[in-house]
């Protein structure tokens, strides 16, 4: 297996994380394909990040003000972590359960669901389900604080069955409603007032005085159901199964319809779909056995660019290339232009705009978004001092020639495959620029800028907007 | 000033708690003047020096980012001149108590006398001021103008952070990324160690800062732990704090003047409100006060030791084994 093989483990590492440099691409492809997947299936195999720098230097981690340094601490976390598919299971469950700032401004319990996310993302449905439904940031974001026995509110339990497990049309309004019933009690700890000490955390209260015990029938069955009954139901239907596998395929294999136009569009790739809904129902919705399914079949190994990266996949995957945003933060790195930087895009993270999260796909992109979107690109390359940028320059050797220059750079910050019209275009910039001498450190320091440019360039292609 | 020989120790109750959100938001050291309190905040809601008086009022801000970008450790001197170390410009900065800037010293580094991130500082007996140099992985000493004057540590180090001078010039640092305590005496020499990595007693999680009173009592400020361990001058556990604060004066005036606050409060558990959070630095005075500043809560909380100096004429001789039968 030649450079093919390299170029599988990218398109690999892009989707189950935030991609590679070029150093990392080659440490991680020394194992198999299917070796690589087991690894990032089991993040546990590799050790967490050490967190003692970013946390000593970025002391906003430490308190609960503005939740802008916390999700830019998360991108960091997707540029340095070695467990990738961890954070992008968080961000998976993020994007389904999109749950914002804006309502609550309570740091502690966002920062706290995406650490849930992160957690349990890869296990099964069951306990990702359970465990939101005792979260109290989705708590208060969907009133079920709200819910009492006596006067029912049924914002969650609507939205645990059309956005989170089953989707339109699989349900009645009274299986809603007794949803709703089961999940009365259910609420958290009155956290102390953001003055005058700051925010504090929150848990779930099981208030069983206001929980309505009584019969209630839902989808089909009659009991005296909790929440965890309703959970456990929701489960073995073969409607949830397809709704999370269509949420599975659209973030990781290929962008589908949005996701409110479900009940009426069908799957691009329906066979797919079927292949992944017999896995859930096989290991009762285990997340980690589906995406093992997932990124060892054929179509996933031929969905090469079929994704538009989202705005936290851009930025990541951008930072990772030029080394920047290191474990150990230097002076003038703020997490929060992490943050901003995804945010101007369309993605702020942790405060998504509605509850029904991101449209994605080319719904990321429109004049003003792709217009940020270079632009971040580009300037990641303005400085021909970033390690990452060092990097490439050192593995292109003492002499390019200006016929392998695309050719060269589009497989150092990829491999990335760019069609012909794209290709002419940063030939002629190559055949521009010459023959470039690098053997010499002044000659490396002259010719620096003009392989940035070339990479500058390389970014801003319609093709790098892709995964 | 010989060390007493024992302790009669009575207790270390909590004393009250200064500041709150808003005034002293972040705070990362504390600081005191002749009448004024000077507490050094480093973040989001304010990198500056907010100065606030023992009836925690609040006086109002000196310095700023234009000074000091990362500032990790804060000293008063005799004339109430402010000293500020900022690991992101390499600098040590003084201003005087109006805020007017005088010196800045430090240049980057990893020769002699120049600095990579200077964090935690205390003067020594003479005056001069002992910083870590953290990225260095040294501790080095400077007159008040930055002359350097010793290098200490060199090769036991890891990302040192608070330093503390005992009434015997003995260098105490805290050996970060090592979670452990290295004492050193005034000519650089390797004293004793003290902690290991953990959470037990006598064991630290990326501990920030070190502080010794004059009985010779070491206090560590074990960060991620949440919590201080007090030991003796020995290096033997004594007890920890966690926490146990109660409202500041100008926290119980916001909250008397806002009634959705009140009932917010009169709703939620108050055991957990007076827990440490991410304590940054520690300090303690002549009369044995405790300062903490309780980071993530934005406060300073404070403690008083009660104790008693003994003779060693007034208690019994060290004992090599423990025993049951007590009177």
């Amino acid at each position: 297996m030649g450079s093919n093989d390299l170029a599988l483990k990218a398109h690999l590492l892009r989707r189950a994380g935030f991609g590679a440099s070029r150093g990392e691409l080659e440490e991680i492809a020394k194992n198999g394909y299917e070796e690589i997947v087991e690894d990032l299936i089991h993040p546990e195999r590799f050790e967490d990040l050490d967190e003692d720098y970013i946390r000593r230097y970025n002391p906003e981690l430490s308190y609960h003000d503005g939740f802008q340094n916390h999700a830019g601490r998360w991108i960091w976390r997707m540029i340095n972590t070695k467990r990738p598919l961890e954070e992008k299971m968080a961000l998976f469950w993020h994007h389904v359960f999109a749950t914002a700032y804006y309502k609550s401004e309570h740091v502690p319990t966002l920062i706290a669901q995406i650490e849930t996310f992160r957690n349990n993302g890869l296990s099964n449905i069951k306990k990702v389900l359970n465990d939101l439904a005792k979260d109290p940031a989705m708590n208060y974001w969907l009133d079920n604080c709200e819910n009492h026995s006596d006067q029912p509110n049924e914002n969650w339990g609507r939205e645990l069955l059309e956005l989170f497990s089953m989707g339109v049309g699989n349900y009645s309004e009274d299986d809603i409603k007794n949803a709703s019933r089961a999940f009365t009690g259910w609420t958290f700890e009155q956290p102390h007032p953001l003055y005058p000490f700051g925010h504090f955390a929150s848990s779930f209260i099981f208030d069983e005085d206001d929980h309505d015990g009584s019969e209630k029938t839902f989808l089909g069955k009659t009991g005296n159901f909790n929440g965890e009954d309703i959970v456990e139901i929701i489960c073995e239907q073969p409607a949830t199964a397809k709704f999370i596998c269509r949420h599975l395929y659209t973030f990781f294999v290929e962008d589908e319809p949005q996701v409110h136009t479900w009940s009426i569009e069908e799957p691009r790739n329906p066979e797919a779909i079927d292949e992944m809904i017999k896995v859930f129902m096989e290991t009762d919705g285990d997340i980690r056995s589906i995406l093992r399914f997932v990124f060892n079949s054929d179509f996933f190994k031929d969905a090469w660019y079929k994704k538009v990266k989202n705005p936290t996949e851009l930025v990541a995957g951008t930072i990772k290339l030029t080394g920047m945003y290191d474990v150990i933060p230097k002076e003038g790195e703020a997490l929060g232009t992490l943050y901003g930087s995804a945010s101007v895009m369309g993605q702020a993270l942790m405060n998504p705009p509605t509850v029904e999260g991101w449209h994605t796909g080319s719904e990321w992109i429109d004049g003003g978004t792709l217009n940020e979107r270079v632009n971040f690109a580009v300037n990641q390359f303005d400085d021909v001092s970033t390690p990452g940028f060092k990097d490439i320059l050192s593995r292109l050797g003492d002499q390019v020639k200006s016929d392998d220059l695309v050719g060269r750079c589009l497989d150092l910050i990829g491999p990335i495959e760019v069609g012909n019209e794209t290709h002419a275009a940063l030939s002629s910039y190559a055949d521009a620029v010459g023959d470039l001498d690098l053997s010499t450190d002044q000659a490396r320091t002259e010719n620096a800028v003009k392989i940035a440019r070339m990479i500058q360039l390389i970014v801003s292609t319609r093709e790098y907007q892709f995964a | 000033m010989a060390l007493a020989h024992e302790l009669l120790r009575s207790g270390f109750p909590y004393y009250m708690t200064l500041g709150q959100r808003r005034v002293t938001s972040n705070p990362v050291d504390i600081g005191f003047g002749k009448e004024n309190v000077y507490v050094l905040t480093k973040g989001g809601l304010g990198t500056e020096v907010r100065v606030i008086n023992w009836e925690d009022e609040n006086l109002g801000v000196l310095g700023g980012t234009d000074l000091f970008q990362w500032p990790a450790a804060l000293l008063v001197d005799s004339e109430e001149n402010l000293i500020v170390s900022d690991e992101a410009k390499h600098t040590v900065v003084t201003m005087d108590k109006d805020g007017n800037h005088l010196e800045t010293w430090g240049v980057k580094g990893d020769g002699e006398g120049e600095l990579d991130r200077p964090s935690g500082m205390s003067f020594d007996s003479e005056g001069n001021i002992v910083l870590s140099d953290t990225m260095n992985n040294r501790v080095q000493r400077f007159t008040r103008s930055g002359e350097h004057l010793q290098t200490i540590g060199v090769g036991d180090l890891d990302s040192p952070w608070g330093v503390a001078v005992d009434q015997l010039d003995n260098v105490y640092v805290v050996d970060w990324k090592n979670d452990r305590i290295v004492k050193y005496s005034r000519d650089g020499d390797l004293v004793m160690t003290l902690g290991s990595s953990g959470s037990g007693k006598g064991e630290f999680n990326r501990p920030s800062s070190v502080a010794v009173d004059n009985h010779g009592d070491i206090y560590v400020c074990d960060r991620q732990n949440n919590r201080v361990q007090l030991f003796n001058k020995e290096g033997k556990y004594i007890q920890s704090f966690h926490g146990n604060a109660s409202l500041s004066k100008s926290g119980q005036t916001y909250i008397l003047a806002n009634a959705v606050t009140l009932r917010l409060r009169a709703m939620s558990d108050v055991e957990k409100t007076q827990l440490l959070d991410v304590p940054m630095t520690i300090r303690v005075d002549d009369d044995f006060r405790l300062f903490i500043t309780d980071f993530g809560n934005h406060r300073i909380q404070i403690y008083k030791k009660d104790a008693i100096e003994l003779s060693q004429d007034q208690i019994a001789p060290e004992m090599r084994n423990p025993i049951l039968f007590t009177t």
